[in-house]
């Protein structure tokens, strides 16, 4: 197990190079530069502008330059808001960015899961079919109409929660956007829950088990629910990814200070370094979200994890 | 011998009944829609962008403003139909450009030897590695703002690698496929057997998925217009509508509900006939 | 015919106490179209110590009957009759006393212990999970019983094994394993279905002598529900044939298989008669007529690749392999599952490349042919599939296939044959030709697959397992259309399969084969009669007769063992860690091909040491 979690870790790493590589290609490619937005600049005050951020230097020269800074931790300086480095930037941003993230994993999950087991369980009863029905407009529900309704009725209307904000430690303020978050997320793992724990319900191998006379609750959550749950956690990672993205519009939506609005407005102002550490921390994240995935599955196929060379 | 295909086969033609009443609704829904995108603008005498100065803000019910107006004067029901049929026409045409790009590439690491096809797929599996929504926010931050043609062309580029990896685990499936031997065994040549085993037999789950596709889009464009980065003002989409509508909601929530809602029985219809071709498709639903 | 069931008589005093009884049973499901019945008015019993076989083709509602009478049937599931066990009421005791019933009176065997076992559970795990969910004792005495059953299923090294997960064992110690779980907790009772049916022949000889040696030694009373009447006769003391949800004929084990009186079971036997358990119609070799399909010194191999950058490992399929198909001649290749027989055929038809030798068509080598000269020797050997449905086409109609066969042979001139013809020749009846695969039976697919292959008029015919997917009464009338296919004609076969009952019937030659390696080859009357290489000797040994009188000694003489991994072939004889006469020099030399007789040939060290 711990080899085959080495091996899989050291796989990430060419990923995230050619992750870098070419966002930072695609970058620089695009026409447009920071400086040449609002005022026209005097040609020498732009020509000062680019070598004091060394944009004046051949582009191979500024990729290794930005490598060895990333190696070492060092993110650069943004461009734009000059007195910030980008590291204190997603320093700043980061932690209510990841508590948001955090809490909607956890909501969607425990929902989603818990959700699909009772829908698979209670098969061809009405209560599955209130299941499916909800989960199918919850899909349908984007966090940038949920959010925006959700405000509507709990904040403005019933005055339970904060219309946006944030506070430390967040406590009232994380719910509305938690959720928001969750919630199609949680749709799509019932789904998924359901989905897979009908099929394996009609395995053999649980038949056999039934035939060893254990308990329904035991070959529910001993011998159908483990195998059911790896296209479950395969989907962490896409699940993810969605949460990273979600997390876009649910800090707009609630005016939340996290690392959101850096990567729009960066890319808008073509704050290189802002953007590209940006994508570096959501790469190294989405990229640790998808190998810890790969490890709760090793974790329930002992098919991944043998399958070593003997 | 063994299982009891009786009975799964029967218990399903209950629910078989059901999604199949289920899918007529949402068809009939869906025609409905897209002849009022297409056609309801025509019958208002607003335009998109028409100013009517003696409504602003009105509620929906106003006299001539059925869903009513918004900050400025306009009519909500022609700016939502004309989002509705902007965000159809949008996602429909990149839907097809990554059926394209997807079914070509797909088709092409199918048939290539082993090691170029994992790594055509290695390339799909980086790109997904970044969470799908940056791409585009960077393409369609880095060029002109509220440019279609790059609305489109970043969602497409998107779009192509699910389709990808979908027609290349098709493709070698066929490969391995017994039919697909025997016509090579009577000596048919590789283009015959392409044409005339694989393709149509791909066919099949590359429309569906494509149909599933539509929805994404959908969604996608609408989350770009939301954080404007796509359609810009005066034109409407159902995602800049939206985003309007969440800073006027306290005073006219109407300017939110409405825009949102249509989105929302959009994509649930569209799901909902996805899923049952998705369903029908799938020889074990059977 | 239920007259004919309630007539035969049961002695009264005769019978011991049965551990099972069913007096008229019968399952049912309910559907949106009604009530449909699987089976229906059954009356049996089951003694200690004794074995009844419940003998039906697939669809005889014979699982459904066992799998209703413990409560496993699905929700709308219909149990109707009686059904005692041990005394006990079964119908009418309610899910859960039902569930303490299963695993502590009754232990279940299923067909696949691939999939009928947890695969993210240990064996050791769901041994005890099986003994603890019915007996209380303390974690040390459930260890010592656990190693005690895998010793009782006779698992070598049972100790390890325990601690494995089921895809780590082979699917003989797999389906110990599934035995030993379902005995866990000490059932009077044991219900196996189909227990034998997704193992090698080799394997599932061992696993019925297994069960035999279980049944007497622990007195175990034991159905076996089994559509093989070859795994009748070693087996049961009484037999009850079931059809369509009827029981059509019951009585003991020697009287059904000698004296059946229903013509449905006189049917079935004479089925398993014609696939040639018995008899052996095959012409002797035309030994002048012209080689058309020759292999020398064969070796396939195939990469197993473990991630992309890491450098493939080559896996030997197949290991110098010589054959030669004379025109009109039969040629048989058997082996277990792994042993490289549809590596062979598919080297044959040069679908892959040898890495070394070579395979020559109608006395033309194919190694310097190209891709585009090659193909148009094709028509000229053509292939038949396991699996009928996957062999054609889903979107192309049974004409339409066809046509495909005979558009290769029009390329060559003279007269070609027409759709209707070609049907006609599979004994198809032409209405079935705008029919689509999926509509048709597994029978009439084959039939297709058939027609397809002989369109365009080929010299060599290669069957891969042709009937393995099929059912019995199905099997028997494709071997008979082969049969008149071939009889007279210059077209010649490569059979390949594992039911050497077929082989014997319908080959002249044979040639076997073990983890790629060619073991003895020979005309098929010789090697069946006088079987010179230790491996052939086994594999016959595994043949399943219907003579209930010789088959338990037979069991008895079968010997454990599974064929070797093919990534880490044994040194010297490939077979030396099988074989009963295996000596030190076995593991050292590799055994030279050896000439024993007239057309008779074998591999082995010590061929003039062992009688
Ligand atoms: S060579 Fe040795 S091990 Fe191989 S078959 Fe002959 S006696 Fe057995």
């Amino acid at each position: 197990m711990m080899s085959y979690a080495l091996r899989r870790l050291a796989g990430l790493i060419p990923t995230l190079i050619v992750i870098v590589t070419v966002s930072f290609v695609i970058l620089r490619l695009a026409p447009g530069g920071p400086f040449d937005q609002e005022r026209r600049l005097a040609p020498e005050v732009r020509a000062n502008l680019e070598r004091a951020y060394g944009l004046d230097r051949p582009l191979g020269e500024q990729y290794l330059q930005y490598v060895s800074g990333l190696a070492h931790g060092d993110f650069g300086v943004s461009l734009r808001e000059a007195d910030f480095t980008v590291g204190e930037l997603i320093r700043q941003g980061l932690p209510v960015s990841a508590t948001l993230g955090v809490a909607a994993l956890l909501i969607a999950l425990v929902l989603g899961v818990g959700f699909g087991i009772a829908a698979a369980v209670w098969q061809g009863r009405p209560a599955a079919g209130v299941i499916a029905g909800g989960s199918a407009v919850a899909l349908a529900l984007p966090a940038f109409v949920t959010g925006p309704v959700l405000v509507l009725g709990f904040a403005l209307h019933l005055n339970w929660f904060p219309a946006g904000g944030w506070a430390s430690p967040p406590g009232r303020y994380l719910a509305l956007p938690a959720l928001t978050l969750a919630l199609p997320l949680a749709a799509a793992l019932t789904r998924l829950t359901r989905a897979s724990l009908l099929e394996v319900l009609r395995l053999p191998s649980i038949r056999a088990a039934r035939a060893r006379g254990l308990s329904g609750a035991r070959v529910l959550m001993r011998h159908a629910l483990p195998p059911a749950l790896i296209p479950v956690v395969s989907y962490l990672g896409p699940a993810f990814a969605f949460i990273v993205t979600g997390s876009l519009v649910v800090e707009t939506v609630f005016g939340l200070p996290g690392t959101g609005r850096y990567l729009v407005h960066g890319a808008i102002d073509r704050d290189y370094p802002l953007v590209m550490g940006m994508i570096v921390i959501y790469a190294v994240l989405t990229l640790a979200g998808n190998f810890i995935a790969d490890l709760l599955h090793g974790l329930l196929d002992p098919l991944v994890r043998t399958a070593e060379p003997a | 011998m063994s299982g009891d295909p009786a009975a799964g086969f029967f218990g399903g033609a209950f629910a078989h009944l059901r999604a199949r009443l289920r899918v007529r609704f949402a068809l009939g829904l869906l025609a409905l829609l897209v002849i009022a995108a297409v056609a309801g603008p025509a019958f208002s005498p607003w335009r998109f962008d028409a100013l009517d100065w003696q409504h602003l803000a009105a509620p929906p019910l106003t006299a001539g403003h059925p869903l009513g107006t918004d900050r400025l004067g306009r009519d909500l029901a022609v700016r939502a139909l004309g989002g509705l049929r902007l965000s159809l026409a949008v996602s429909v045409a990149a839907s097809l450009a990554s059926l394209l790009i997807g079914l070509t590439y797909g088709a092409v690491a199918g048939f290539a030897g082993r090691r170029t096809g994992e790594l055509m797929m290695r390339a799909v599996d980086v790109v997904y590695a970044l969470p799908y929504l940056f791409v585009v926010i960077i393409l369609t931050s880095l060029f002109p703002r509220g440019s279609l043609t790059v609305l489109f062309v970043a969602l497409g580029a998107i779009g192509w690698l699910t389709t990808a990896r979908i027609v290349r685990a098709q493709t070698l499936t066929l490969r391995r496929r017994d039919f697909v031997t025997a016509a090579r065994v009577l000596g048919l040549p590789p283009h015959t057997i392409l044409v005339r085993h694989v393709v149509p037999n791909l066919l099949g789950p590359v429309i569906v998925y494509a149909t599933l596709t539509v929805p994404q889009m959908i969604l996608y464009e609408s989350f770009l217009s939301f954080l404007g980065l796509g359609v810009q003002e005066p034109r409407a989409s159902l995602g800049n509508l939206i985003a309007v509508g969440a800073q006027e909601m306290s005073s006219a929530p109407w300017m939110l509900l409405v825009p949102a809602s249509l989105l929302v029985v959009l994509l649930l219809v569209l799901n909902v006939i996805g899923d049952a071709l998705r369903d029908a498709l799938d020889p074990r639903a059977r | 015919m239920r007259c004919v069931m309630r007539s035969i008589p049961v002695p009264a005093e005769a019978a011991p106490p049965a551990v099972l009884a069913f007096t008229g049973f019968g399952v049912s499901f309910d559907t949106p179209r009604g009530r449909v019945t699987a089976a229906r008015d059954i009356d049996l019993r089951v003694a200690p110590g004794e074995c009844l076989a419940v003998v039906g083709e697939s669809g005889a509602g014979k699982s459904q009957l066992f799998l209703g009478a413990f409560g496993l049937l699905p929700q709308n599931g219909r149990t109707h009759g009686s059904a005692v066990l041990e005394g006990r009421e079964l119908t009418t005791l309610g899910a859960p006393a039902l569930t303490g019933v299963r695993g502590s009176r009754v232990g279940f065997v299923f067909q696949d212990p691939m999939t009928s076992l947890t695969p993210h559970l240990t064996v050791g795990a769901q041994l005890l999970e099986a003994r603890r969910a019915h007996l209380k004792e303390g974690p040390e005495e459930a260890r010592a019983a656990a190693l005690r059953l895998m010793e009782a299923v006779e698992v070598p090294d049972p100790r390890r094994r325990l601690a494995q997960y089921p895809h780590e064992l082979s699917g003989g110690l797999r389906q110990r394993a599934m035995i030993a779980i379902a005995l866990a907790a000490g059932p009077a009772l044991l219900i196996a279905d189909e227990p034998t049916t997704a193992l090698d022949v080799t394997v599932q000889a061992q696993i019925l002598a297994l069960l035999r040696r279980l049944k007497i030694r622990e007195s175990l009373a034991l159905v076996l529900i089994t559509h093989d009447l070859g795994a009748v006769a070693g087996l049961a003391d009484r037999v009850l044939v079931m059809q369509a949800g009827r029981a059509v004929e019951s009585g003991p084990v020697s009287e059904v298989l000698s004296r059946p009186r229903e013509p449905y079971t006189r049917a079935l036997l004479a089925a398993a008669h014609a696939l040639g358990t018995t008899n052996h119609t095959a012409a002797p070799s035309p030994s002048c007529t012209a080689e058309v399909l020759r292999l020398d010194g064969v070796t396939v191999r195939r990469p197993v690749y473990e991630g992309l950058l890491r450098p493939a490992r080559a896996l030997t399929a197949l290991s110098g392999v010589s054959l030669a198909v004379r025109a009109g001649e039969s040629v048989g290749l058997v082996g277990e599952s792994g042993s490289g027989k549809s590596t062979l055929a598919h080297a044959a038809l040069a679908l892959l490349p040898p890495a070394a030798g070579s395979v020559a068509w109608l006395g033309r080598p194919l190694g310097d042919l190209a891709q585009g000269e090659l193909r148009g020797l094709r028509r000229d050997v053509q292939l038949v599939f396991q699996d009928p449905l996957s062999s054609l086409d889903p979107r192309r109609t049974v004409e339409q296939t066809l046509a495909e066969g005979l558009e290769a042979a029009s390329r060559d001139a003279g007269p070609v044959a027409t759709v209707a013809e070609l049907m006609g020749r599979v004994g198809l009846t032409a209405s079935l030709a705008t029919r689509f695969p999926h509509e048709l039976s597994g029978g009439q697919c084959q039939r297709v697959a058939l027609a397809r292959a002989l369109a365009p008029r080929p010299r060599v015919l290669v069957l891969d397992e042709p009937l393995s997917a099929l059912d019995l009464s199905t099997q028997a009338q494709i071997v008979e259309l082969l049969g008149s296919l071939t009889a007279g004609s210059p077209l010649s076969l490569l059979f390949i399969s594992h039911n050497l009952a077929l082989v014997r019937r319908l080959c002249t030659r044979v040639l076997v084969l073990y983890l790629g390696h060619a073991m003895e080859e020979g005309a098929a009357t010789e090697l069946f009669a006088r079987p010179r290489h230790p491996y052939t000797r086994e594999l016959l040994l595994s043949l399943p007769g219907l003579d209930p009188a010789l088959e338990p000694a037979r069991l008895e003489r079968v010997r454990f063992g599974e064929p070797a991994s093919p990534l880490n072939p044994p040194s010297g004889c490939v077979f030396r860690t099988r074989c009963a006469h295996a000596a030190a020099r076995c593991a050292a030399e590799i055994p030279a091909w050896e000439t024993l007789g007239p057309g008779h040939a074998g591999a082995c060290l010590r061929f003039a040491e062992i009688p």
